[in-house]
């Protein structure tokens, strides 16, 4: 098969897959979630979910809409409380370490400037402004950087970007506390796919640099394996059907969407989603 | 040389200066046929005085209507800036207690419908004529709309923000000074906007049942006078100061509102 071209990834037969289950992992865990179960509203969203995922390690998952995935990410959020089970961090006792989130929507504060949203985590944990301003000035402009922004923008107010610039004003917030988890619910979904894909490389190349435990939902199954090392397929109620290890080693190209082994891996997700809405709409 | 489109720009006035020239065009015609009636119709001056009577009858009164229509501006303004001040902490105590806007609130909507008129005289029974019961009257008539309109912006907060806060661990007062507030200030200004044109009603009827007592008396205790004695020239002219009055104030709240309102992305209604 086609290793003349490519031969910096691996076939398909090194792909390891496993269904319905989660393979023991033998590194340090930066995140362990144990018989997670959420009930709102007297609806079960999740049941008995337990996985793991390990420190520095990229994680997408993806699921059908409903299937409880979003509410996975904000229960490991603190957003949402389990009804049972628990979620550690490395050690059993170990407090939750600094967290930090990207909405679907960039949730910008639209009466603060681009500056004053990016710098919002640290004033809100420092609420005395101890914090020199010079520092925190630094560090906004070197996050402003980093996802791509210019300084011109510092001052601008949400209302004057375009979405894609939103959206990375929001991701220079998430970044500016230097956080030991970062978790994405969705963030590009309500941009175009063009758009998307350039979010999707500049991620990469920021995460490239952090390395920072990253669990992000998505809907979009190409998107998934283009960033996660590792893909957790879900049903409904927080069932695990597949746990994919993405055969594709970092740094990624622009290029790997359009190999083979992508479209392989791509129809195999999918194969396992299809099913799974066969199964719900009982055909 | 002249550029003759540059001297079209220049004779073009404002948009928002020539948006005003339908209605003066409108009032001019209204004042004009007014004015042609009374000539041709010999209608006797105490049921309706043409315009030109009205100015001559207030320009004869003009220091003592100016005097008045200070008092009643003043008076306006006082009760104006108490029904904010009370208006906004209500709201407050509404927006972080529960049990209080479950308990209370319903009855401020209620007490909403109660016309002012009636309860002049009870506010005139408790605290007697004169500038007191005149801007409480005020207060109460403006009160509501502020009420209303900045607890349901403090309450309406984005439940997304509302995480992200959370998120970052901000505290109860965090969330108030840099979510909750900032989300209620447009509400703040639509309401004041409401509000502003009720306070010129409160301080005509303030001054129409209470004005008695005052030494310089406002505009509201001149409708009264002249309706009494029979001056319609100066009913006319207060009934036009006040609605002046009305306006401006108005027109000062929504510029204020509209500099504040600059900030967010909230466009405000027209």
């Amino acid at each position: 098969m086609g290793n003349a071209d490519n031969n910096s990834y691996p076939t398909l037969d090194q792909i390891t897959m496993t269904r319905g289950r989660v393979p023991e992992n033998t590194a340090k865990h930066a995140i362990q979630v144990q018989d997670l179960g959420v009930v709102l509203t007297d609806t079960v969203i999740l049941d008995s979910l337990s996985l793991e995922i390990s420190q520095g390690q990229w994680v997408a998952i993806v699921g059908p809409s409903g299937c409880g995935k979003s509410t996975l990410l904000r229960t490991i959020a603190g957003l949402t409380s389990p009804s049972t089970g628990v979620i550690t961090w490395g050690q059993p006792s170990a407090p939750r370490p600094p967290l930090a989130f990207v909405f679907q929507d960039s949730t910008l504060l639209p009466w603060r400037t681009v500056y004053d949203n990016i710098r919002l985590p640290l004033e809100l944990s420092d609420g005395r402004h101890s914090a020199q301003q010079t520092t925190v000035k630094e560090k906004v402009k070197e996050k402003i950087q980093l996802v791509g922004l210019s300084q011109h923008d510092m001052n601008k107010f949400p209302r004057m970007l375009s979405g894609g610039m939103k959206m990375r004003v929001s991701l220079a917030r998430a970044l500016i506390t230097n956080p030991a988890v970062l978790l994405l619910d969705e963030p590009f979904a309500a941009l175009d796919e063009i758009l998307r894909q350039q979010l999707n490389e500049d991620l990469l190349r920021i995460w490239a640099t952090s390395r920072t435990t990253t669990v992000m939902v998505t809907h979009n199954v190409a998107e998934a394996i283009f960033l996660a090392e590792r893909i957790l397929v879900m049903g409904g109620q927080g069932q695990l059907l597949a746990d994919v290890t993405v055969p594709f080693t970092y740094p990624r190209q622009r290029a790997l969407r359009t190999t083979l082994q992508f479209a392989e891996v791509n129809q195999q997700i999918s194969e396992i989603l299809f099913a799974q809405s066969r199964t719900d709409t009982g055909k | 040389m002249n550029n003759p489109f540059q001297q079209h720009n220049a004779l073009r006035l404002p948009a928002q200066l020539r948006a005003l020239f339908p209605p003066l065009l409108f009032l001019i015609i209204v004042l004009g046929t007014w004015e042609l009636i009374e000539l041709w119709m010999d209608i006797p001056k105490i049921l309706l005085p043409s315009p030109l009577e009205i100015l001559a009858g207030a320009l004869e009164k003009r220091s003592q209507l100016a005097s008045a229509a200070w008092i009643t501006s003043r008076a306006a303004l006082s009760g104006f800036a108490l029904a904010l001040l009370l208006g906004t902490s209500s709201a407050l105590v509404f927006s972080v207690s529960q049990l209080a806007r479950r308990a209370v609130y319903p009855y401020m909507i209620l007490l909403q419908t109660v016309p002012i008129v009636a309860i002049a005289p009870l506010v005139i029974i408790w605290l007697g004529g004169g500038l007191n019961s005149i801007v409480a009257i005020i207060t109460i008539i403006s009160v509501f709309p502020i009420v209303t309109n900045v607890t349901t912006g403090l309450t309406s907060i984005d439940p997304g923000l509302n995480d992200l806060m959370t998120l970052y661990g901000a505290s109860s007062w965090q969330k108030l000074w840099k979510l909750r507030l900032p989300t209620a200030v447009p509400y703040l200004i639509s309401g004041a906007r409401v509000s502003s044109g009720l306070t010129i009603v409160g301080a005509i009827v303030g001054e129409y049942m209470a004005g008695y007592q005052s030494e310089s008396p406002g505009l509201g205790y001149y409708v009264f006078l002249a309706s009494t004695n029979a001056q319609s020239e100066i009913l006319y002219a207060s009934i036009f100061i006040s609605t002046l009055l009305g306006i401006l104030l108005f027109g000062l709240v929504t510029l204020v509102g509209k500099t504040a309102l600059a900030r967010w992305t909230f466009e405000m209604e027209q």
